[in-house]
């Protein structure tokens, strides 16, 4: 199964012919007549440093990169010379532009490089010990951290799975999928932290949310799986988030959330802007996308695990007693509103509207509006 | 009143300025390595803990040291001249070039592992030395 | 969709009724009495922060639990948690330990971290403006930087091709792979913004070295992919980036070259590390590694020897003879890095001492 490549070098007399020959000094240099472009490169911002964005010039340049690159196949970088039919052939499945790129990608790449951040360090975990949080808050906080910790990993493992398919002359999409591994790697990570500092240790795994996770890793497609991901799934994370930092126990949690938001923001924002540009170079896949965004959203709704959301209303009431447990579901409704709003916005904004009028989260509002009439007609 | 080079008062001082620069050796990373300084048949002894250095002192035996940079006197008070007149290392005087084609500079070590660390923590261990730049140091 | 959801929950009663109980304020909460390890891990020296290492301290999250062949636990459910009934199998292909497992793996995550940089700010770029390079030597530089980005593509294609197959139970390699995958890129990045600055290009891609990556990359197990990766490409990459690093005339390519040695050198960490663990505990594949090892190094004496790296090679050190020792130096290291991998002595087999000859006058 292995490659072990097409020539035995040291049985080869033109190899060795070859190592005479610039041992004695004959060299053939045709590498300098690689007939490349010249360009002229500088920092345009000098605070930004040189990014990607300084980079983007002629044969270089991503806005010149078509929508299929004929050709490339092995692991020359864009702009550089090569010969179709002399490259090492690498067999990347994912060769069109449409299949993995998005607006702003070199931006959200070079974001990721400059705002990296370290779990380790960079939550003052020893203040942990100043604070003083009831044990059944503390429960519930590690059943929340349970969670992410188990579904950060799907958000390295999707990208990964993808990653190593795609087209080298996508380097700023593939810089960005490796960005968000590490990314999610350290959310995985500084979770997993939170829950095995708190006193408590790790909880329950949730079967419903794994059912999910399977889905997305399963897509048939890179694009598909984005959408799910990116756009649905690490939205509502994104809003879980905010919802986590906003009734975060200590400081010290409120400082966790607000790293992990910051990142989870910008993968968002890949998946939207990956979206968008799906549908404005290839709207054609349209449906192909509406069918799997019906799925996604089918998987998402079977996520209503009630460990999960009876932790969250601990965590938002500060307790378990009746009048904790009615704050508490107060602010789980909004936040359960307030994933479906956002995900119908990110929609729009991706120019991708008609999905609303299909989507199953419609019944779920819905359901929660007459929950809530029922709750006020009963008080 | 200047710093005699080498001695161990000159590397304790440069061991100072890790405590002194603590941001800029934070921002460098982690570096934990014990490694050998040899200066002619001298041998000082460098431990790095976490982001700075911790220990400093005369040793004899190197077996328990990572690595160890070695090289004459001469060679030592070249590159520090070059640190004190350039403000850190030129291009021919870092501790990669001096180690690097021709072993100017030796590294010695029984352990490829332990050698590995010099690569690792080059980057730290290089501007430890450059300190050197901040100092009053008899180079004579 | 490949997989898909048993039933229409959004039709669903047995899903509304649980929701309208919990948002009705019925809780059940008998979760809370399922945490069957406490444990408060603390930062056992302040300064280092919480590593990895620190909340490994209890045996019921650390990975001695983890057992030689994983059969509990396909999911993604963290290592330690508890696992209800109905957690799904996300299809792992790499269940082993030993097919991965190396103890450094949680240092060298925690040193990548912390040993992070941004080509864009810390790069001292402006210092090319100044620099008087040759047009040779300029292109020269081209084609060495037009190479190390290949490498660097492929080095984050390869841990991405295994990564997402491990299973859940080696978080920490899974951690540290991730972390592979973001240096690698970022190495790319840097030596495209070094090519392009000022009036800059790029080279000609090396059919030798693409067939070199694609060996590395098309390695048959995980264990044979890290030796190829780790082991010995990353090995040549350190050793290219101390020579870089040597014929720098200023401060931006020193800061390069020195940032490729430090990075690369962890790659070659966990290669050494992983090695040594997997073949001290199946000694049987200890041939299957030496031999794949005999086949992959023939791809890399067809980069050393291919034109695009060794002409500009020697038009940047002054001659055959600085680039032989180069070769000598990096070929030697390897070898003591394969001795202490637990691999023997490689050089008594390999190709690379035969190709080490070609360069004597």
């Amino acid at each position: 199964m292995s490659y072990y490549g097409s020539t035995d070098y040291l049985e080869n007399s033109d190899f060795l012919l070859r190592m005479k020959d610039m041992r004695k000094g004959n060299l053939d240099l045709g590498w300098m007549k690689a007939g490349t472009e010249q360009i002229e490169v500088h920092a345009s911002s000098a605070k930004r440093g040189l990014t990607y964005l300084d980079l983007n010039q002629g044969s270089y340049g991503y806005d010149e990169l078509a929508e299929i690159p004929r050709g490339p196949r092995g692991a020359a970088p864009r702009g550089a010379s090569y010969e179709v039919d002399n490259q090492a052939d690498l067999g990347p499945d994912l060769n069109l532009k449409s299949d993995v790129w998005a607006y702003k990608v070199a931006s959200f790449y070079e974001e990721a490089v400059s705002r990296q951040w370290d779990a380790t360090t960079d939550v003052p975990w020893a203040d942990l010990d100043k604070y003083d949080t009831p044990e059944e808050v503390e429960i519930a906080f590690a059943q929340l951290c349970t969670f992410f910790t188990e579904v950060e990993m799907i958000a390295t493992d999707l990208p990964a799975k993808w990653c190593w398919r795609m087209n080298n002359q996508f380097h700023e999409v593939k810089g960005f999928i490796a960005s968000q591994a590490i990314d999610e790697a350290r959310h995985a990570e500084v979770f997993r932290k939170r829950a095995l500092a708190g006193g408590v240790g790790l909880m329950q795994a949730l079967p419903q949310a794994e059912h999910s996770l399977k889905a997305i890793l399963d897509s048939d497609t890179y694009s598909e799986a984005s959408a799910f991901m990116h756009l649905l799934a690490e939205g509502n994370i994104l809003t879980m988030f905010r919802f986590s930092e906003f009734i975060s126990p200590t400081p010290v949690d409120k400082r966790m959330f607000q790293l992990v938001m910051q990142d989870e923001a910008r993968h968002v924002s890949y998946g939207l802007q990956h979206l968008k540009w799906i549908l404005d170079n290839t709207p054609e896949r349209k449906e192909q996308l509406h069918a799997a965004l019906d799925e996604a959203e089918n998987f998402s709704l079977s996520q209503f695990d009630s460990a999960l959301f009876e932790a969250m209303i601990v965590l938002a009431g500060k307790g378990t007693s009746p009048e904790q447990i009615k704050r508490g579901i107060e602010i789980v409704g909004t936040l359960q509103v307030r994933q479906v709003e956002e995900y119908f916005q990110r929609l729009r904004r991706a120019g991708f509207a008609e999905r609303i009028e299909k989507s199953k989260f419609r019944d779920l509002l819905a359901a929660v509006s007459l929950n809530q009439q029922d709750a006020a007609i009963a008080s | 009143m200047s710093i005699a080079f080498p001695s161990l008062e000159f590397f304790k001082a440069l061991q100072q300025r890790t405590k002194d620069e603590v941001v800029a050796f934070e921002k460098l990373g982690v570096c934990d390595t014990t490694f050998g300084v040899r200066v002619g048949d001298e041998l000082y002894r460098i431990a790095f803990e976490i982001y700075e250095c911790t220990e400093v002192d005369e040793c004899d035996d190197p077996a328990p040291l990572d690595f160890v940079l070695s090289a004459p006197v001469e060679l030592w008070r070249e590159m520090f001249q070059s640190v004190v007149e350039n403000a850190g290392a030129d291009a021919e005087h870092t501790i990669n070039s001096l180690t690097h084609v021709g072993d100017i500079m030796k590294i010695e070590y029984e352990d490829p592992e332990g050698h590995d660390c010099f690569y690792r923590f080059m980057a730290t261990i290089q501007a430890f030395l450059d300190e050197a730049k901040h100092l009053d140091v008899d180079l004579s | 969709m490949a997989y898909i959801a048993p039933k229409d929950f959004s039709q669903d009663a047995g899903l509304i009724a649980e929701v309208m109980r919990v948002m009705g304020g019925d809780l059940d909460l008998a979760w809370m009495k399922d945490h069957p390890h406490p444990v408060a891990a603390r930062p056992r020296q302040p300064r280092r922060g919480l590593t990895l290492d620190d909340i490994n301290q209890d045996p019921n999250y650390g990975p001695q639990v983890i057992p030689e062949i994983v059969r509990h636990n396909f999911s993604m459910a963290p290592r330690g948690a508890v696992l209800p009934e109905g957690l799904p199998s996300l299809g792992y292909r790499v269940n082993r330990k030993s097919d991965v497992w190396a103890d450094t793996a949680t240092v060298l995550f925690e040193e990548s971290k912390s040993r992070r940089w941004a080509p864009a700010r810390n790069v001292p770029w402006q210092a090319l403006d100044a620099v008087t390079h040759s047009p040779d030597e300029a292109q020269a530089i081209h084609q060495i930087c037009t190479g190390l980005i290949s490498i660097s593509l492929v080095a984050a294609d390869v841990p991405s091709r295994w990564v997402w197959l491990m299973n859940q139970e080696f978080h920490e390699i899974k951690y540290w792979m991730c972390a592979q995958m973001f240096d690698a890129s970022r190495l790319a990045e840097a030596f495209r913004k070094r090519a392009l600055y000022g009036k800059g290009s790029l080279g000609k891609d090396s059919r030798e070295l693409g067939e070199f990556l694609k060996m590395v990359i098309d390695s048959e197990t995980y264990p044979l992919a890290s030796a190829s990766l780790n082991l010995l490409l990353f090995s040549f990459v350190q050793a290219l980036g101390r020579h870089y690093e040597y014929l720098s005339s200023n401060a931006a390519d020193t800061y390069l070259g020195t940032r490729l040695v430090q990075d690369a050198s962890r790659f070659v960490a966990y290669g050494v590390d992983h090695i040594r663990s997997f073949v001290g505990a199946r000694p049987a594949e200890l041939e299957v590694v030496n031999e794949h090892l005999d086949l992959v190094e023939n791809g890399l004496i067809g980069y050393f020897g291919s034109r695009e790296l060794l002409e500009p090679l020697i038009v940047l050190s002054g001659g055959f003879e600085p680039v032989a020792d180069f070769y000598r130096k990096a070929v030697g290291e390897y070898f003591e890095r394969c001795a202490a991998a637990g691999l023997g002595a490689r050089e008594k087999r390999s190709p690379l001492p035969s190709f080490l000859k070609l360069l004597e006058s």
